[in-house]
């Protein structure tokens, strides 16, 4: 957990072109599975990860975050610049750029997207992140290519939040279905498959002046079965797999034929946290246990995550000190360490709270059995080991735990509505770099607050504190002193631990050889981000199956 | 004659390695050997240890243990039931017959699942996994005699149409025993033919239900939570050979099943 | 008039099946909680709105009321979790289902039928122990597994799932007839048609088959509520787009509107396959 990670993230980061452009073949479909269907294709509206993806691929937004530098770069916006104390920000669009219909772009079509986003009648999490606690966001167009957005105060990175969003055109009759991005939807068998093709009207070009992208389709089949994907893979019948699981990431390695590829620490977590919420329906000392720091301090040490990492992970995982992932360059907090394994400080810990050893089981103070039940979602074998290894850890203190795998709906129920959990065992997926996404979880009033949500004030003054803390970031706009407000947040955290973070794992994923051009991040679209400067070796050549 | 012996000796043989699993495997079936992971077999682990590190031959064997006894049970509850109910469409008149019928066909038709996520919540978090086990087999004998039963009742039909069942209702025999002594017998083949089926069906429902959270739970191993294990060993099913021990599980179970048949459905003093 | 009986039967069926269903999904854990709520974005505006109509849906009677009227008219509502009429997704899905279940179950049929038939032939013989041990396997081998196996050795990954039920049901239906067949074969009138020397063919379409013809039409009927209650398996396994594939996500996101109406049609494809083996019953065994 230190610095040394972030120089290796950027040398795998930075696989050069192979070839000069010139050598650069055209042509080829790219196949690759996604594990849903797209629950909506319109752009505005997806909220799963595959959504995400066609969004991605078939339309274009003002800036595109580059997930390689982690910074935001232009993309149909020329340039933007910040006004207002970060309250306004002012967009200059390129000139000449054309719908995958041939309809025309320009600041009517930005005017009308985040209009649409501004209606009320839009639920989905783009609309969400735009819209403001209170007062209303504003946006006219100064001329064709001038855009200027107004949001009542400032809002923390705001130019982050044009980066997700597509932009739809006003004019076509076509409406959602053109899109500006390098791909446009051909061909969707429900359930099954989508096809795209290439956008004859991209407005990108290499640096030849070739135009873009250089595939000419994608084919994404919906395939929730990750062996028959992995299997169907080496018979080369994909072209890419990404997220994967270490284990089947440790047999691809050693195929020859393939090009396995570690991305690097990812931004999720899998942690595990105690309920604090006052009036759930568990024990009342049972419920002191958890709001004791140093019972959860105890827990946290008598945890072995480099085990974790080395068995479960097969080593394509490293102990987490937080919230914040190392591979988040900027935010992550230098000072933290993930927590070592300390049995014997934990018990010296818990007996000086009035714990005590009773043979071989640990008894608080009034003389009750220190167990408790960890709930997770079933299905996930990665957590179910890890839920095993929490297990036969705190054994060794005298401590038994249940482990009680539920079905999604069930546990999401338990957690967030009707408070009847013990511990809680889930993996976090972070897609967004900047801490101010992850407000309604620090924030003691947040529905998303894990372990204590919807407090009215705060119930800790350390929660209190992480509130100020996490108020005072998002009203700055200093990058450094956000930062170093955030900073705090995550100190607080993990001197407190109410929530324990156990392991940030590595993105895996593997190619075949023939898919060139390849930039993979930690970030999605992990391996396909650059989309239009992916090509095949072969170019449109037969493959040799 | 001979080969029923065998094969009793055989079952007995393994209820006993199953009872004793105590001392018989060298470890206990929750113990990590966390620097032996997914090992090939060994002196230590004749069945080499699973991804935790843990002794593949224990799991087996305290996995078989509940299944083993609880399996045959939830299949006779489920062919006991699909034979009373069955029987009493046939037996019973008419309006026995379609309300019968109905109660299949909506038994046949219902989404089960919800039922069992209901089960699973109504029962405390950290429930013992024997009982959370024995009601998730219960609830499989319990909900199994739907299709089944449309069967019996079609062979009861036969019977009560065939002459010798026309003889005992002419000497005034009573229904109840025409029920018991003469129609309940003839339709034995079908019920053997329900409960072999049922036996390794519930065994791997019982990991299913596992996968919506009822039944055993880390870090006790099921017989049927080993068989799905299997599911993501591609490198076992490429090369069966190669990975022999990971296969146990189902060679076991194919021959557990497969040697109490042959042992009922040889009558004695056969061969 | 017995024509008559059997779709009231069937409608029966359908529209208590339909209420039934509709109680056990929504009091059962995790109705009330949606995927989306995790979102740490989402506002506490959306979190309210998104309660509010789940609990409209405790009001049984009323909903279903709405529905069925709906239903009359020929709207089968929308599917929360993927926002498409449920008419669209059935059209879309039911054909792919319906065509794999009739292959499935004639292929079982054929498959088991015929090995039921080969082991009843050879008593005691190897053949016989090949047989038990064989159906054996394939009922102890997870639907997962054995998709995986067939696309490890076959290519074609279209027809696994055809075979995946086919092979679910080739055990069940061996096994049935199996023991139909020696049970029939100990019957007085077979060991008469022996004795007089006849052929082994003869018997078994003249003595054997015809007294167990009853049940083996009440197994016809049944295998398709056995081969449709396999194909949620492995359609899920395999991804491919029919009802069974919709039916499981439809219950992982506690799709309400799609759960019914899927509930619907398992109703009515079991009902009628039993209502004509009933039928097929009545015509075939005398004195019904």
């Amino acid at each position: 957990m230190s610095l040394i990670l972030i120089p290796f993230l950027l040398a795998a980061a930075a696989t050069p072109a192979e070839l000069s452009a010139s050598k650069i073949l055209t042509g080829g479909e790219l196949r690759f599975v996604l594990p849903s269907e797209p629950k909506t294709l319109h752009p505005l509206q997806v909220s799963d990860e595959s959504g995400e993806l066609i969004r991605y691929l078939t339309s274009g937004s003002l800036v595109r975050l580059n997930r390689v530098s982690q910074k935001i770069e232009p993309e149909l916006a020329e340039s933007w610049k910040l006004g207002d104390n970060g309250a306004q920000i002012t967009f200059q669009l390129r000139k000449g750029l054309k719908y995958s219909d041939g309809s025309p772009f320009d600041s009517a079509d930005v005017v009308f997207t985040i209009q649409k986003l501004l209606d009320k009648t839009m639920v989905s999490p783009a609309a969400e992140s735009f819209r403001p606690e209170t007062g209303t966001v504003e946006v006219k167009a100064l001329g064709a290519t001038t855009v200027v957005v107004k949001f009542p105060s400032h809002v923390a990175g705001v130019e982050r939040l044009f980066s997700g969003l597509s932009i739809l055109s006003s004019r076509s009759p076509k409406k959602e279905a053109v899109g500006l991005g390098p791909f446009v939807i051909a061909e969707s068998k429900a359930g099954s498959f989508l096809r795209m093709t290439r956008n004859s009207n991209y407005w990108k070009k290499d640096s030849n002046g070739r135009q873009l992208p250089y595939l000419d389709g994608i084919r994404v089949e919906f395939q929730r079965n990750r062996d028959i994907e992995l299997l169907r893979f080496q018979k080369g019948e994909l072209d890419l797999v990404s997220n994967l699981e270490p284990e089947a990431f440790e047999k691809l390695k050693t195929n020859p034929a393939v090009t396995s590829l570690d991305l690097g620490t990812s931004l999720d977590a899998t942690q595990l946290w105690f309920n604090q919420v006052p009036t759930a329906p568990i024990g009342a000392y049972k419920k002191e246990w958890f709001g004791s720091q140093a019972f959860r301090l105890a827990i946290s040490e008598s945890i072995n995550r480099k085990d974790m990492a080395r068995v479960v992970y097969h080593g394509f995982g490293v102990p987490a000190a937080g919230s914040i992932s190392p591979s988040n360059i900027f935010w992550y907090a230098n000072e933290l360490k993930a927590q070592e394994f300390q049995p014997k400080a934990a018990l010296a810990r818990l007996q000086k709270e009035g714990f005590r050893l009773d043979g071989e089981q640990l008894k608080d103070k009034g003389g009750n059995l220190v167990e408790f039940t960890i709930v997770t979602n079933t299905g996930n074998k990665v957590r179910e080991r890890l839920a095993a290894m929490i297990q036969a850890d705190l054994r060794q203190m005298g401590i038994k735990v249940t482990v009680a795998a539920l079905d999604f709906p069930s546990l999401i129920e338990r957690i967030m509505r009707t408070f009847n959990y013990e511990a809680c065992l889930l993996g976090v997926v972070n897609t967004d770099l900047d801490p101010s996404s992850q407000m309604n979880f620090w924030l003691s009033s947040g529905s998303s607050h894990a372990w204590n949500p919807n407090q009215k004030t705060p119930v800790t003054s350390w929660e209190a504190d992480i509130d100020k803390w996490m108020r005072l970031q998002s009203k700055e706009i200093d990058p450094k002193k956000r930062k170093a407000a955030f900073d705090k947040v995550q100190v607080i955290a993990a001197l407190q631990s109410p929530i324990i973070y156990l392991i940030n794992k590595r993105t895996l994923g593997a190619a075949s050889p023939r898919v060139k051009n390849l930039k993979p991040a930690i970030l999605p679209p992990h391996m396909v981000w650059n989309i239009e400067e992916i090509y095949f070796a072969e170019g449109a050549g037969k493959v040799a199956k | 004659m001979k080969l029923r012996r065998i094969i009793a000796c055989l079952l007995i043989g393994l209820a006993v390695l199953l009872l004793g699993a105590r001392w018989v495997a060298p470890h206990g079936y929750e113990q990590q050997f966390r620097d032996f992971i997914a090992a090939s077999p060994t002196k230590e682990f004749p069945l080499g240890t699973d991804a935790l590190g843990r002794d593949r031959l224990a799991r087996l064997l305290y996995g078989s243990r509940l299944s083993l006894l609880l399996a045959p049970a939830a299949a006779a509850v489920s062919v006991f039931l699909a034979a009373l109910i069955g029987g009493l469409a046939a037996f019973a008149g008419k309006r026995w017959e379609r309300a019968i019928l109905l109660a299949t066909d909506l038994t046949l038709s219902l989404p089960w699942l919800f039922l069992i996520l209901t089960i699973r919540g109504a029962m405390p978090l950290d429930v013992q996994p024997e009982i959370s086990v024995l009601i998730t087999f219960l609830v499989l004998g319990l909900l199994g005699w739907a299709g089944p039963a449309r069967v019996v009742r079609a062979g009861v039909k036969k019977i009560i149409a065939s002459d010798f069942v026309f003889q005992a209702n002419a000497m005034g025999t009573p229904p109840r025993r025409i029920f018991f002594h003469y129609i309940l017998p003839n339709v034995r083949p079908l019920l053997f033919a329900q409960f072999w089926i049922s036996l390794p069906v519930f065994i791997l429902s019982e990991a299913n239900l596992g996968a919506m959270g009822l039944s055993v739970s880390e870090p006790m191993p099921s017989w049927g939570n080993l068989l799905r294990e299997l599911e993501s060993q591609t490198s076992a099913l490429e090369h069966p050979l190669q990975n022999w021990w990971l296969l146990a599980p189902i060679v076991l179970l194919v021959g557990v099943v497969s040697l109490l048949q042959v042992w009922q459905q040889r009558p004695k003093g056969s061969l | 008039m017995s024509v008559l009986r059997a779709l009231g039967r069937i409608l029966l069926v359908v529209v208590a099946g339909g209420f039934l269903a509709q109680a056990l999904i929504v009091f059962a854990p995790g109705y009330s909680a949606d995927e989306r709520e995790l979102d740490p974005g989402l506002s506490a505006e959306t979190r309210q709105t998104m309660l509010q109509e789940k609990a409209k849906d405790r009001q049984l009677l009323g909903n279903y009321g709405r529905f069925l009227s709906g239903l009359a008219r020929g709207e089968l509502g929308t599917s929360r979790s993927l926002g498409r009429p449920v008419k669209e997704l059935l059209e879309d899905r039911l054909p792919v289902t319906l065509l794999a279940i009739a292959k499935s179950v004639t292929l079982g049929w054929c498959l088991g039928f015929t090995l039921a038939v080969i082991c009843f032939a050879y008593p005691g013989s190897p053949i016989e122990t090949l047989g038990l041990v064989s159906t054996n396997l394939l009922l102890c081998l997870p639907a997962a597994l054995m998709a995986l196996l067939l696309l490890i050795w076959g290519d074609a990954r279209g027809s696994a799932g055809v075979w995946v039920v086919a092979l679910a049901l080739t055990p069940r239906i061996f096994r049935y007839s199996y023991n139909l067949l020696r049970q029939s074969h100990e019957s007085p009138h077979v060991l008469l048609a022996m004795a007089k020397g006849l052929g082994p063919i003869r018997i078994l379409f003249h003595h054997v088959i015809p007294p167990i013809a009853g049940q083996l039409i009440a197994l016809v009927g049944l295998s398709v509520s056995l081969g449709l209650s396999a194909a949620i398996p492995a359609e899920v396994v395999l991804d491919i787009p029919g009802i069974g594939q919709l039916a499981w996500q439809a219950a992982l996101s506690r799709d309400l509107p799609l759960l019914v109406n899927l509930t619907f049609v398992v109703a009515l494809i079991g009902t009628t396959a039993n209502a004509l083996s009933d039928y097929l019953l009545a015509e075939t065994v005398p004195g019904q």
